[in-house]
């Protein structure tokens, strides 16, 4: 049986140790505000909508791409991928119509919306200078 | 829009409108790719669906909260203002309790019934003990009751005339002071006989009491002091519309008051009902030849005037009462002969009206008090339940930034909104609530100016209770899960309660099992009371047994002889009625009131006479009444007015007057003042002790004042019970008893109609009355306590499911498993029930005033209620304990 990263006993940033981490996707969408003290709000929105930034998926397919992605880091309970679609929808960011998959099974399909679109230009900078700074201080530590 | 590769197709579900067939079906589809997925990379196709299923996660708890989301998320896009939160909370209140109507049912309903007693109750308290009597200053009017101090026992409330002048002059604390006596007369003239109440009254009465006449004028000062100088009287509202119509011109216009002519001088406006509250008319006090004779103006000995006051600005009722005292012993000094052991007491009117039926109403209110309390904290018990299932959302959401005040008042609005419902449907049943209840409140417990009613002020404290309810109950799982922090609830799986949340459930029902203790407790003290009053004996056949009043006019029927002729015309009268037999009269009947009371000597010791009640009754009375004879004979057709003076005694009255004696009859007694020789009688029989006045009281009453029975034609009685027994349905003889009686005196009105089973009846009714509203509420209480125990003992079984299955998995017995739950229950019963009896311990003293044979803190009663709570208790926990045990420790195991 294959298991996706270390998914049981991870020491995580409470240093508590915490089984799954169903919060991460879990998010409420309030405040993408990562100055705040919740590190990780908003990086599955940035997620999702990267992978349906140009083209339609359907929940699973936007899984996989998550999964492959991240190398199993971000093992989570996969289903909770569901509610974290719904919740961007209702917010604008996506934007879904049902459709078939290439064998022919309906599936409902995602996509970015302009709003999406912006949202994840404006996240992603703020991602990324956020990233730099904490590899910067981890660099400056370790040299 | 363009950027879509392909066309819409047609969703599922979008037809019917079911929202959730999208959900399930995008979920088969992912679960359906991902086994494809798992299999193609070597695992078996079964294995590769379960693997699939397990990675997933719970798809109910998906879907729930994509449902969830839809409503919570619409703040993220700033949907604004207060105002707007609160219509959100609302909107997410009333969604989440759609989608659990079971726990929303329990819930509302508890609330609901414990909300409408309360109103019920407090509408009663409101309308009897806390809204303002109808007079002005109300607060500071009082009843000066005179009374003499006789064995230890107060004896002849009322004053006589001149020592109402004496008091009226000295007392400087109660000023104006007044004078009234109330009579039941009967009014005739135009219009038939019929009966009313008449009050005497005395100069300052109506000011004292606010009275002011709507047409007319109340008595001039000449009017009040000349005996029999002005023949005028009054009338109520009422008695002006039924009897003259409501005519303009009714003043001088007369009617007949006990036979005797009286023109009308006013008209009271329509709240004025007089200090008896019920008053039909009044005539100034130098027409008390009305009711009784002129002479009694100046009478220091004939004591029949009720007196009312205002206390002084400051003052209250202790401070008069203690000049009173003063004022007492000086009259004691001046007339030795009339105010030997004479005192007074001063009580307020409020004290007056209700006397133990204020402790009564507060008892009840405070039961229901309890009661309601005990239901609110069920209700925060499932709203803590319900949280905790949410547990992990709420954490989580204010883990991620979720205002934590929005979530608190999320959660207070959720239970005020649970409150608002039930608010409404106990409102709607305590209309109902309160039917039930003054049909239940037996008559004479309450005064008559009291009717309850929903009033805007019961209004407001419903509203008041309702919030208080709503708030606190939604605070409690609030505060429990601000207490839990994220790693906590995360660690627990989201689904313990860890600490704080247990422990509280636990307190709740601590509480309520000691709260509904000390209402068990109130109703097995007041209901073994009850019962204890049944037990009583009182001396009678009580059934078959009818009676009715009349009361010849001294117009009439002037003299002795008159009165005895008439005695005989109506017995005779009655008795050819057809159906009825056994007919005779008296001055008065058991549990009726009306014996006077007069003092009595032995014929050897006319020094220390003592207080007796004297009854006048026809030859075959205590027979129809069934009252045993011990010795000697019963009152004979033979003891005629002229033969010598015979009575008839209880066995009490041998006691006390002669308790060297091994036998009473042949004895004889002085029945009046020694100077008179007719006044000496001898004692022909003496019969059983029988419950006259009052089924409780004369325990302590007979032996000091016994009865005795005189024939009626030697002491002739003017107001008399006629009693009769009746074969078969009684009520079918009224009219013909009627008729019996309109033919021998049609001005005479025929009243009080009742069977002595009735009366009996109204002598238990208050204490039926106590001991049946408060077994109400402690069965309700009772129930609401075991479902409690049940809810936190099924709830813990739960959380500890996994525990169990270990437990079971490790070889531990159900019995075992089983054993521990239902031991858990008793554990928080029993410390429940040892703060309950404490309490009840200290509180049983409240019932002390409305206890018959019953000590309060009788342990009897404190063991057995202990007892019935431990046994529903463990009723209670036995259900969770079954399912701890039916628990199959493989599936409890994943279950987690």
């Amino acid at each position: 049986m294959r298991h996706f990263g270390c998914a049981r006993r991870t020491t995580f940033m409470s240093g508590a140790p915490i089984g799954t981490v169903p919060f991460l996707f879990d998010s409420a969408a309030r405040g993408s505000d990562m100055s705040g003290s919740n590190l990780f709000t908003g990086t599955l929105d940035i997620l999702v909508l990267r992978s349906v930034e140009s083209e339609p998926l359907h929940g699973y397919a936007i899984g996989r791409t998550l999964r492959d992605g991240s190398e199993g880091v971000l093992a989570v309970e996969e289903g909770a991928l569901y509610p974290a679609l719904h919740r961007l929808e209702r917010r604008g960011l996506l934007e879904s119509r049902w459709g078939k998959t290439e064998t022919g099974r309906r599936a409902k399909f995602y996509l970015a919306t302009d709003l999406g679109l912006a949202h994840l230009k404006t996240e992603h900078l703020r991602w990324s200078r956020y990233a730099d700074a904490v590899s910067g201080i981890l660099g400056t530590a370790e040299s | 829009m363009a950027r879509w590769p392909f066309r819409r197709e047609p969703g599922p579900g979008e037809f019917h409108g079911d929202p959730t067939e999208g959900i399930r079906e995008e979920f088969r589809l992912y679960l359906e790719l991902r086994t494809e997925e798992l299999t193609a990379e070597g695992m078996e196709p079964e294995e590769a669906r379960r693997e699939a299923e397990r990675r997933f996660g719970d798809p109910e708890v998906f879907a729930r909260k994509m449902r969830n989301e839809s409503s919570v998320g619409v703040d993220s896009l700033g949907g604004g203002g207060m105002m707007g939160q609160l219509v959100q909370d609302l909107a997410y209140a009333a969604r989440s309790f759609r989608r659990s109507p079971g726990f929303t049912a329990v819930a509302v309903a508890t609330l609901a019934v414990a909300l409408a007693g309360n109103t019920a109750i407090f509408s009663v308290l409101d309308a009897a003990v806390l809204r303002a009597l109808p007079f002005p200053e109300h607060d500071r009017l009082v009843f000066v009751n005179g009374y003499h101090l006789r064995d230890g026992e107060r004896a002849i409330r009322m004053a006589s005339v001149p020592e109402f002048r004496d008091w009226k002059a000295r007392s400087r604390a109660v000023r104006p002071m007044a004078a009234v006596d109330l009579n039941s007369v009967t009014i005739s003239g135009d219009g038939g006989a019929e009966r009313a109440y008449l009050e005497v009254v005395g100069e300052d009465y109506f000011a004292l009491l606010g009275g002011s006449t709507s047409v007319g004028r109340t008595f001039t000062a000449d009017e009040y002091a000349m005996p029999d100088g002005f023949p005028v009287v009054v009338l109520s509202n009422e008695l002006w519309q039924t009897r003259f119509s409501g005519a303009a011109d009714v003043l001088g216009r007369t009617l007949e008051v006990n036979g005797r002519v009286v023109s009308v001088v006013g008209v009271m406006s329509a709240d004025f009902h007089g200090v008896n509250l019920e008053t039909d008319l009044w005539a100034p006090l130098g027409m008390i030849s009305l009711v009784g004779r002129s002479d009694f103006l100046e009478s220091r000995g004939t004591r029949f005037l009720g007196v009312i006051g205002r206390l002084a600005p400051g003052l209250t009722p202790e401070d008069a009462e203690r000049e009173m005292d003063g004022v007492a012993v000086e009259l004691q000094g001046m007339y030795p002969d009339t105010h030997e052991d004479r005192y007074a007491e001063v009580l307020s009117f409020r004290d007056g009206y209700l006397g133990t039926t204020a402790r009564l109403l507060w008892i009840l209110f405070g039961a229901g008090a309890l009661l309601l309390v005990i239901a609110s904290a069920n209700v925060a018990n499932l709203l803590l339940v319900r949280a905790n299932a949410r547990g992990r959302e709420l954490v989580v959401r204010r883990a991620v930034g979720a205002d934590s005040a929005r979530l608190w008042r999320q959660l207070v609005t959720e239970s005020l909104a649970l409150a608002l419902v039930s608010g409404v449907v106990g409102l709607m049943l305590a209309g109902w609530a309160l039917r039930i209840m003054t049909r239940l409140v037996p008559e004479g417990v309450l005064p008559a100016y009291a009717e309850p009613s929903l009033s805007p002020r019961v209004f407001l404290f419903t509203l008041g209770v309702l919030a208080l309810v709503g708030v606190i109950a939604g605070m409690a799982p609030a505060v429990s899960s601000a207490r839990r922090d994220l790693a906590t609830a995360l660690r627990s799986g989201g689904r313990g309660m860890a600490g704080g949340g247990a422990r509280t459930q636990q307190w709740f029902v601590v509480t309520q099992v000691g709260l509904a203790l000390l209402l068990l407790v109130g109703a097995a003290l007041l209901t073994r009371s009850f019962q204890a009053q049944l037990s009583v004996d009182p001396g009678l056949e009580l059934d078959g047994v009818h009676a009715f009043v009349v009361v010849p006019p001294r117009e009439r029927y002037p003299d002795a002889e008159s009165l005895r002729l008439f005695t005989d015309d109506i017995v005779q009268g009655v008795a050819e009625v057809p159906g009825v037999s056994d007919v005779v009269a008296s001055s008065d009947l058991p549990f009726r009131g009306g014996s006077s009371g007069a003092f009595v000597a032995r014929e050897d010791d006319i020094e220390n006479p003592i207080r007796y009640h004297r009854h006048s009754v026809t030859p075959g009375y205590l027979e129809t009444l069934g009252v045993g004879l011990i010795e000697g004979r019963v009152l004979e057709e033979s003891d005629e007015a002229t033969s010598p003076g015979v009575v008839v005694v209880t066995k009490a009255f041998v006691d006390r007057v002669f308790p060297e004696a091994a036998s009473g009859v042949g004895r004889r007694i002085w029945a009046g003042n020694p100077a008179d020789p007719d006044n000496l009688a001898e004692i022909v029989g003496v019969v059983e002790n029988v419950r006259y006045r009052n089924l409780t009281q004369d325990m302590m009453d007979g032996p000091n004042s016994p009865d005795v029975f005189f024939s009626s034609r030697q002491r002739p009685m003017r107001g008399m019970n006629v009693v009769y027994r009746v074969v078969g349905d009684g009520v079918q003889a009224g009219p013909a008893v009627r008729r019996a009686v309109a033919s021998i005196d049609p001005q005479i009105a025929l009243y009080d109609m009742a069977t002595l089973r009735a009366l009996y009846d109204d002598q238990t009714a208050t204490p039926r009355f106590a001991a049946f509203l408060m077994g109400i509420f402690s069965a309700l209480a009772l129930t609401l306590a075991s479902v409690g125990v049940y809810g936190v003992l099924a709830f813990a079984v739960g959380q500890r499911g996994q525990e169990i299955a270990v437990r079971r998995a490790l070889g531990a017995q159900a019995g075992d498993v089983a054993r521990s739950v239902v031991f858990e229950g008793v554990r928080l019963v029993a410390f429940g029930l040892v703060l309950g009896g404490v309490a009840a311990y200290f509180a049983a003293d409240l019932l002390e005033a409305l206890l018959f044979n019953v000590v309060p803190n009788d342990p009897m009663t404190f063991v057995s209620t202990a007892a019935i709570m431990l046994v529903v208790a463990v009723v209670a926990a036995a259900v969770p304990a079954w399912r701890a045990t039916r628990k199959a420790p493989v599936e409890a195991l994943l279950g987690d």
